[in-house]
């Protein structure tokens, strides 16, 4: 048999035994109905539940925007990889050079990106430009917080005016950038002795 | 539980997937009860005695169960003073306080001895937290004002007035 004959008598007969269910179904009692209906909307509702669930403890992507990390992350437009899971795993496995999303300490319902310069009882400089600081001041970053700074110092605010900020905040880790080019963010420390 | 197994997906048919290989009701239907607890209403076990004498006082024998409302917090963002709150502590993101919201940002507060100075501004996005016992307490006197992001969930009001209140 010519395949499109065969694929079009296939369509046929699965359309004729969908019209016959969709009968069947429409010919049962109200209560048989409602009851159908209100279990795929559960089951619907479940399926939502476990993609948040997914989205809070595993990861998800997100569309990233803003001018702070300008040479890493463009100032729209972009879709990065977030992972949660480490973070929930490990809340203090945070090394300099990561880039992290964290929720901003100046308001709670935004979000933020940034790369982490300082470590608990590290000695960092406030601002080396000397612009929002002197730059001879020096801090050493408490317990449980870290020093964070955006790529793009000259658009960015971040640690410079509201100082150092509590691991507590982070959220999750930026691993990779999937829209427009594939990128895997790398840590780009290098230690001089 | 009843209820659950009345739910089960595949019950009816006779064409899905053996009886064992199906998925247990309770494990199918978890997301939807992880959501609620993460998104909605959470019981609480409140142990120290930071907050005493409204939580955990000398008289009781048990520590305090607390229902925590997380909806208004992380959708609303509504919180005042006087609000009892959950908030995560900024020195362990492990550990979570339970505290009193004393002032928001833009009130000036007066310290209390830890505190290097007499009296502090609570900046943008910032609260000021105090435990009810301030002898027993690690809170903003020592820690300094904290982001209001960190609050996690509030204690629920009870329909009483006063806060909600069961103990065994």
């Amino acid at each position: 048999m010519h395949p499109f004959v065969f694929a079009t008598q296939a369509l046929r007969r699965s359309a004729q035994v969908r019209i016959g269910r969709a009968r069947e179904f429409w010919s049962k009692p109200c209560v048989y109905k409602a009851k159908v209906v209100g279990k795929s909307a559960f089951k619907l509702a479940n399926m939502a539940c476990a993609l948040h669930i997914f989205a809070e403890y595993v990861g998800t992507v997100s569309l990233m925007s803003g001018l702070s990390m300008m040479p890493t992350l463009a100032d729209s437009g972009e879709i990065v990889v977030e992972d949660r899971l480490s973070i929930r795993w490990n809340p203090t496995g945070i090394a300099r050079g990561d880039l992290i999303t964290l929720y901003s300490p100046l308001d709670p319902s935004r979000i933020i990106c940034k790369r982490v310069i300082g470590l608990p009882g590290d000695v960092v400089c406030v601002d080396p430009t000397g612009q929002k600081a002197p730059s001879t001041e020096h801090i050493v970053v408490p317990k449980g917080h870290l020093w964070i700074s955006g790529d793009n110092a000259a658009m960015s605010r971040d640690s410079r005016d509201y100082g150092p900020v509590s691991m507590s905040l982070v959220r999750a880790k930026l691993r990779a950038r999937i829209y427009p080019d594939i990128t895997i963010f790398r840590n780009p420390i290098t230690y001089l002795d | 539980m009843a209820f659950l197994s009345r739910l089960r997906i595949g019950r009816n048919t006779s064409n899905g997937a053996p009886r064992s290989r199906r998925i247990p009701a309770l494990i199918f239907w978890s997301p939807l009860a992880l959501a609620f607890g993460n998104y909605f209403w959470t019981v609480k076990l409140i142990s120290g005695r930071s907050m005493q004498p409204t939580l955990n006082p000398d008289s009781s024998l048990w520590r305090d169960f607390g229902l925590f409302d997380k909806f208004s917090i992380r959708s609303r963002h509504a919180y005042q003073r006087g609000d009892i709150v959950a908030i995560v502590s900024p020195e362990d993101p492990r550990r979570m306080i339970v505290k009193r919201i004393l002032a928001i940002e833009g009130d000036t507060v007066r310290t209390l001895p830890p505190h290097p100075d007499p009296e502090v501004r609570v900046p943008v996005g910032h609260v000021w937290v105090e435990g009810d016992d301030s002898f027993h307490t690690d809170d903003s006197n020592r820690l300094g004002p904290i982001p209001a992001a960190l609050i996690e969930s509030k204690l629920s009001n009870g329909a009483y007035g006063g806060n909600f209140e069961f103990r065994p």
